[in-house]
């Protein structure tokens, strides 16, 4: 059943660079008037030499996890990816940044209320995802909440954005009082003849961050490599679904049917213990693992679920972090 | 970017080529990519051109 998605996993490079460096670029461009401060203005608080990044994957409600670090005297500094803010805002859980990446026009907005949402073209994808279970319902109900509690806290939040996000974005976050923070994401070697990187790069001057395909692990490479922690711990990193998650609430549920057709679920990759993973998200593993074995920081994977281990992770539980960082 | 990825040993299995996907396959393969990913090799996480190098337009 997993060679299918094995073999769509190997492709997946390509495909992504073709999808995203365009739209990315566009952004750039759009966005390159409003940048201000890039990630090397970002002020890194004193306190403590430990970061924990806060992604967004199911172990994230199902462990609690947010809820125990607002409940330790966890004093380091806390990077939660765009798609985890509102969930740790709803837990009082103070978050000192936010990092943003993904290029999509008009749902990664959502993730910080969306003002427009009642004019927004149908799209199921929120009532679908797993990312944050709390938004599948009452769609209108809990993007009111979500925006009266980013307008609230955003003032303390720095935002460190990809120059590849929609406008919209960042308008939003400025809206909020979140002072953005750009920084390029490297599609290609910037050191190349004609790299997009480099193009990007030259309309903002935004530092060049290595992302590994996704923001969750964009945020452990600005945890390291921009704020300088040490020691980085990591929750809601699973990079795959709980055991009985259907398949219809993955996130690229649509697409392995476009591409499949009936025999979409061969596509899907079975890992231990129950879960399993999409070409996706099992090539975001692969490209994680490549980065933290050459990473100048300690990673703790305290997710305690999901399908990331490997050479270079420490899988360690939350509290154990928690109290040796406290 | 050849001579830094450059390996010094063959694999036993050939990896698929992207030019070998049919058009209906890469476009639907398109979607299914997530954002942004290109790993440098020598550990670099952060770059930023040299500061003698002024930028290019």
């Amino acid at each position: 059943m997993s060679l299918l998605g094995h073999r769509i996993s190997d492709l997946l490079h390509e495909a992504t660079f073709l999808k995203t460096s365009s739209i990315g670029l566009a952004n750039a461009r759009m966005n390159a008037r409003k940048v201000q401060y890039t990630v090397n203005h970002v002020p890194v608080p004193s306190y403590g030499d430990s970061c924990l990044v806060i992604g967004a994957g199911p172990s994230l409600k199902r462990n609690q996890s947010i809820r125990k670090i607002s409940k330790s005297d966890y004093d380091g500094i806390i990077v939660a990816v765009d798609g985890a803010l509102a969930a740790c805002l709803r837990e009082g859980l103070r978050v000192d940044y936010v990092v943003s990446l993904d290029t999509h026009p008009d749902r990664i907005v959502r993730w910080f209320g969306d003002p427009l949402l009642s004019t927004r073209r149908e799209d199921d994808y929120f009532r679908r995802q797993d990312l944050d279970p709390d938004l599948n319902g009452s769609e209108t109900e809990k993007n009111e909440e979500t925006i009266k509690l980013v307008n609230k806290h955003g003032w303390k939040i720095r935002a460190l954005l990809s120059t590849s996000v929609a406008p919209e974005v960042a308008a939003r976050c400025i809206e909020a009082g979140m002072q953005p923070c750009w920084w390029t994401p490297i599609y290609d070697d910037p050191r190349q003849p004609g790299s997009v990187t480099r193009e990007a790069y030259n309309l903002t001057l935004a530092p060049c961050i290595a992302t590994g395909g996704n923001v969750g692990s964009a945020a452990w490479v600005l945890a390291h490599s921009v704020l300088g922690k040490q020691h980085v711990g990591m929750v809601g990193m699973d990079f795959g679904y709980a055991p009985g998650t259907p398949y219809e609430r993955t996130q690229y549920y649509h697409e392995m049917k476009a591409l499949l057709g009936d025999r979409y679920e061969e596509g899907y990759i079975p890992c231990e213990d129950g879960w399993y993973t999409d070409p996706t998200y099992f090539w975001y593993k692969k490209c994680f693992l490549e980065m933290a074995a050459l990473a100048p920081c300690k990673t703790y994977n305290c997710t305690d679920g999901g399908i990331l281990s490997g050479d270079g992770i420490e899988c360690t539980r939350l509290n154990t972090f928690l109290r040796r960082f406290s | 970017m050849a001579d830094i990825l450059k390996g010094n040993y063959d694999l036993p299995v050939k990896n698929p080529d992207p030019k070998d996907v049919n058009p209906f396959e890469a476009k639907a393969l398109e979607k299914l990519g997530g954002s942004i990913a290109f790993i440098m090799k020598d550990r670099t996480f952060k770059w930023e051109p040299p500061k003698s190098e002024p930028p290019r337009p």
